[in-house]
């Protein structure tokens, strides 16, 4: 078997939650991941299912420990190394390069008061080293690729210029240029119409043909799953519900939730033709 | 603006031409930047056209002065894609609702009440989301919470500008069947503007496909497989699978002829 290049291993995340009126300090721990543990293959795609609130972006934060308040516990191993120990100043050059990210809320990533050519660039060349221009040049090729039109223009801006489409399609694009081992992509084509998603999804699976990094791919939507995963894990409350091969979940789906998100699906859903 | 540099005209529409018969939705299709948008808010009368007419209950409403709009408004409304942004966060579900009523009707504060719970229970809601704030509903409550305001005075039309697509999948077809049994109880007509050609199957009687500010294609029916615009058949071609064995092969071409303009506001 080939080692993976992601491994979780019961993987829980907590957020404290104060209880009780001003003057009571106790704080109660939330769970929000609840024992979750998969291993992402190179050349490969796993899918995690869920709805809003199942946990599935908490279990993206805590890979990458961006969950500030949150108390993590478990096992993460990159490519054989734990790096659920590692300071902080270790995960700033993992995250990017080694784990490539694209996360739900991307004006929360950038630095607002620097423009997106300056973030773009300066994130490339901390990882690598590249003259100015060059760097410039991989980012506007990335920009177009995800079909930002204008792109040189585009380095000038500064993010409250961009709408949160435009921003996501940034944050793909560098996460992209990076050419990391492992990608963990949240809901990457939320929002986006159909024919900017499928153009995601394309350069998603461009890019696994080109480097065989491995994927991460949480979404809600079982149309993205269809399309891309390999293999897929269905969250709901924190805790893997399902997991299977693609066209085994598609086929034949055991846990009464998955059952009722396929039933849940718009085409199958009218009573009647028209 | 300030910025110095020209201004650029950017023709959003070009010769569109669309009829909506009553209690009938049309759905109009097409990918970001197409245009979509800026024929729902002429519509709505939030932009002028710069050529054209619009005809609604036998008035033109291109130039229709400012006060009349305002009887138009009572049978006209509007559901947004985001529905956060499309209401007053410090205002609670019961005021959210009653505003229009409170703005064109003459009536008592208990019949406001009463409407409002009778419409919170018509959009699968209940009497104690009243007193609710935005932020304590979810995504597909909200949206529920714009849905009601926008039937309380009873309009003809509603524009309906993505109003699932920040959805999670499984609560899109549970609004988009609200929207449908609304539809047929109330005889409302939609302008349905979507990306989504499985939504517009659902929803929709007839169909416009638009690319760059034109209508590239239409049909007096939701039969999609009778479109063959050239553009329609890349929309459909983007769809997503519903099964893994019918995975799309990535066209080679997908990446290079389908933006619309984008511009910075786009």
């Amino acid at each position: 078997m080939v080692e993976a290049l992601l491994s979780v291993n019961h993987l829980r995340t907590a957020l404290p939650e104060r209880r009780g009126g001003r003057r009571r300090r106790e704080v109660e721990y939330h769970e929000i991941v609840r024992g979750v543990s998969f291993h992402l293959q190179p050349g490969k795609v796993l899918g995690i299912i869920g709805e809003s609130g199942s946990g599935k972006s908490a279990t993206c934060l805590s890979i990458l420990r961006l969950f500030r308040q949150a108390t993590i516990q478990g096992s993460v191993q990159l490519a054989g190394t734990e790096i659920t120990q590692l300071k902080e100043a270790e995960m700033r050059l993992i995250r990017g390069r080694q784990i490539g990210m694209i996360l739900q809320n991307p004006a929360s990533f950038f630095n607002p008061i620097a423009s997106i050519g300056q973030q773009f660039v300066d994130t490339l060349q901390s990882h690598q080293s590249l003259t100015r221009s060059t760097a410039r040049s991989i980012a506007t090729d990335h920009l177009a690729a995800v079909g930002l039109t204008g792109p040189q223009q585009l380095l000038q801006q500064f993010p409250f210029q961009l709408s949160g489409g435009m921003l996501q399609r940034v944050m793909i694009a560098i996460a992209l240029a990076l050419q990391p081992k492992v990608l963990i992509a949240d809901e990457p084509t939320t929002a986006l119409d159909v024919i900017t998603q499928m153009q995601i999804l394309q350069l998603l699976d461009q890019l696994q043909q080109q480097t065989h990094c491995a994927i991460l791919l949480v979404t809600h939507d079982l149309g993205v799953i269809a399309q891309l995963a390999d293999d897929v894990a269905v969250m709901y409350n924190g805790e893997f519900v399902e997991q299977s091969p693609v066209a085994q979940l598609f086929d034949r789906p055991q846990h009464p939730y998955t059952r009722s998100l396929f039933a849940a699906r718009l085409s199958h859903r009218r009573e009647g033709g028209r | 603006m300030g910025w110095g540099g020209k201004r650029q005209i950017i023709q959003a529409l070009r010769e569109v031409s669309i009829d909506i018969q009553p209690g009938t939705c049309l759905g109009i299709v097409g990918a970001s930047g197409a245009g979509k948008s800026t024929l729902g808010r002429l519509v709505l009368g939030l932009e002028r056209p710069d050529a054209g007419e619009i005809w609604f209950q036998g008035e033109e409403l291109g130039h229709l002065p400012l006060r009349k709009w305002y009887r138009v408004r009572q049978d006209m409304q509007v559901v947004f894609q985001d529905s956060f942004s499309a209401v007053n966060p410090r205002l609670k579900a019961q005021d959210i609702i009653s505003e229009p009523m409170r703005n064109y009707l003459n009536l008592t504060d208990s019949e406001v009440a009463q409407q409002v719970i009778h419409l919170l229970e018509t959009v699968g809601l209940t009497a104690s989301d009243a007193n609710k704030y935005p932020h304590q509903f979810s995504g597909g409550q909200l949206q529920r919470v714009t849905i009601a305001r926008a039937i309380a005075l009873k309009p003809k039309l509603i524009v309906l500008d993505e109003p699932v697509a920040s959805l999670d999948m499984s609560i899109q077809a549970q609004i988009l069947d609200l929207l449908l049994q609304l539809k047929q109880q109330f005889s409302l007509s939609y302008l349905f503007i979507t990306h989504d050609l499985t939504a517009v199957a659902y929803l929709a009687d007839a169909i416009a496909v638009m690319q760059s500010g034109e209508i590239v294609e239409s049909l007096d029916n939701v039969n999609l497989n009778q479109l063959s615009h050239p553009y329609s058949q890349q929309l459909i071609a983007a769809q997503l699978p519903s099964h893994p064995r019918d995975r799309k092969a990535f066209p080679s071409n997908l990446l290079l002829n389908s933006f619309e303009q984008s511009s910075i506001s786009s």
